[in-house]
């Protein structure tokens, strides 16, 4: 059953055209207005239980997008039903049955404990105190929040926080989750917690989940499926599984040797720098694999290697150039 | 039901926001004395005004009292509940009203009740001493109540009015915060001094007549129904325009990533 059906959905902002130097004085007496298109004739649809991952880099409409699902922006045209709800006609309707989690917003008030703001968001969405504790007590065991439940918010580590912003969203039992960049600013163990959090929400509890986010990580770990935005356009609608073996299967190793010895291309090995006796290699792991890589020098010749993925906003502008290029032909 | 639950919203909002705001004990109590002498310093002006005439336009210290009373009681009383009312236009142009639309209670009730002002208890309590020193009867006392909390509710629809200018101008709110000041300094005047042209102007885009000038006039120095239901039906017009103007003002919200928590 679908969820979410998106068709031609588009917004556009009308912003001031900028007069620089000495052209300031402009501004008092021309009004020019710059229509800048967040999103672009986008069209999707989300099935129940699925993990969705809406990637893009900055600017690229993800967040305008969820906004639009949600009902805090007005469409400029397009077609919106989320669980058979028109989102800016039927918001607050909606809104009974969806979950926000924004990363750079937070909803709970920090000078009052978690508990507090939990009691508070119940009396919100009108769930009966009795109903209410139960469920409070319920997540605070998945989320084990019970340490610091009763502690100031602004007491709390930003990993903490998130949590407990998770188990606001969650107490009046959400169908859909949206979580807008919920990992940012964490460090890696908290991120991995949370990553495993939300997977057992979509897995466990069987809740729709929406995301997004510019770490690979989040998404491989979470969503199974992957939009990739730019411009206000999807480049990429496809499995994770896909998208794995298509565009993140590329490692990027960098070796330092010992002596100067030349290395040379095979098929899956490339050399993208060589400086001496370093190299920065890309290695396509669909055509090769990492012990033929290392055939191509002694052991003993190195005496550092380092292994990463390919960035993943260098994924995305890949994507991008290639919805350019079959654009050109 | 649904307006039983918005009542119930804004005095859990009340709630919630005494709560946090007692946090911090002594700042909380110094807000407190600290707006009620604030309020009291500016009766030394009216003491020196009424040392050099007995009356003005036959308002004597006693009915001058009594408007600083209304005035800063019904100040008082929107900075209490709908202090996040004088905040829309911030809300609207830093993009704060996401986690507000993302709830199902009414947006405009949320963000108004959003936060309060300890200092405004302070006024609420002036309000009283001022009766007391003005020696008014018992019922002017009991008057006083609803008459600080139509006059309340008039000053904070009436600003909520001004502050969706916001969601067409950048910083529109700016207009609506001058509106806040010319409110609180008009009524604290006797009405008698003002010409025709101004009386218009302070019963029309100001009207801080409906909140203090007609129940000081029309409920405590002499009685007239019509005037009482006007006052009323002011508070009523301005709810609904309010809710309106808000509504509308919307669709033209544009949100935004400013970085922002709720404090």
């Amino acid at each position: 059953m679908k969820v979410i059906e998106v068709k031609n959905l588009s917004k556009d902002f009308k912003l001031k055209k900028k007069y620089k130097g000495k052209e300031f004085w402009k501004h008092l007496f021309k009004k020019e207005k710059i229509i800048k298109k967040a999103v672009n004739n986008i069209s999707f649809s989300v099935e129940e239980g699925e993990a969705l991952a809406f990637i893009g880099p900055n600017g690229a409409g993800k967040s305008t997008t969820i906004k639009m699902l949600t009902g805090i922006l007005y469409p400029t045209s397009g077609e919106i039903s989320v669980l058979g709800l028109n989102p800016t006609k039927e918001r607050a309707k909606l809104s009974r049955q969806i979950g926000t989690v924004f990363g750079q917003k937070e909803q709970l008030w920090v000078h009052l404990t978690a508990m507090d703001n939990f009691l508070f968001f119940g009396a919100i969405y009108d769930i009966p105190k009795k109903e209410l504790l139960k469920r409070i007590s319920e997540l605070a065991e998945i989320f084990e929040i019970n340490e610091f439940i009763n502690q100031p918010v602004k007491s709390l580590s930003l990993g903490q926080r998130m949590k407990c912003e998770m188990v606001a969203s969650l107490l009046h039992n959400p169908k859909i989750l949206f979580f807008d960049e919920p990992t940012i600013g964490l460090d890696p163990v908290a991120k991995e917690t949370l990553r495993m959090l939300i997977k057992k929400l979509n897995k466990e509890l069987g809740i729709t989940i929406l995301f997004t986010s510019h770490d690979v990580g989040d998404i491989e770990e979470v969503c199974k499926r992957v939009i990739i935005i730019n411009d206000g356009k999807i480049m990429l609608d496809d499995n994770m599984k896909n998208l794995k073996y298509h565009y993140l299967n590329k490692k990027i190793v960098e070796v330092n040797l010992i002596r100067d010895i030349s290395i040379k291309e095979k098929e899956g090995i490339k050399i993208l720098k060589a400086k001496n006796s370093m190299y920065k290699l890309e290695v396509d792991m669909n055509i090769t694999t990492m012990e033929q890589l290392l055939g191509l020098f002694k052991a003993d010749d190195l005496q550092d290697i380092s292994i990463s993925t390919t960035p993943l906003e260098d994924v995305i502008k890949s994507i991008y150039r290639r919805g350019k290029n079959e654009k050109t032909e | 039901m649904g307006v039983k639950n918005n009542f119930l919203l804004i005095f859990k909002y009340l709630k919630l926001n005494l709560k946090k705001e007692a946090q911090y004990k002594s700042s909380f109590v110094l807000q407190i004395i600290m707006m009620i002498l604030n309020d009291l310093f500016f009766i030394l002006q009216w003491i020196i005004v009424f040392s050099l005439t007995d009356s003005i336009g036959g308002y004597g210290f006693r009915e001058v009292l009594v408007l600083w009373g209304l005035s800063a009681g019904s100040y008082g009383i929107s900075h209490l509940f709908f202090y996040g009312a004088f905040n829309i236009g911030d809300f609207i142009y830093n993009g704060k009203l996401d986690v507000f639309l993302t709830q199902p209670k009414n947006i405009l009730i949320n963000v108004c009740c959003s936060s309060t002002s300890v200092a405004a208890i302070g006024d609420i309590f002036y309000c009283f001493i001022v009766f007391a020193i003005a020696g008014v009867t018992w019922w002017w006392y009991l008057a006083a109540i609803p008459i600080i909390i139509i006059g309340g509710i008039i000053f904070a629809a009436l600003i909520v009015c001004y502050q969706t200018l916001a969601f067409y101008v950048k910083k529109g709110n700016a207009f609506a915060d001058m509106v806040a000041s010319s409110i609180t300094l008009f009524s604290t005047y006797p009405p008698v001094i003002f010409d025709i042209v101004s009386k218009v102007f302070l019963y029309t885009i100001i009207p801080c007549g409906f909140m203090v000038f007609v129940p000081m006039q029309y409920i405590f120095l002499s009685f007239n129904i019509w005037w009482v239901l006007a006052m009323v039906g002011v508070a009523v017009v301005l709810v609904v325009l309010a809710f309106l103007l808000f509504k509308i003002g919307l669709k033209r919200y544009a949100s935004g990533n400013l970085m922002g928590g709720r404090i």
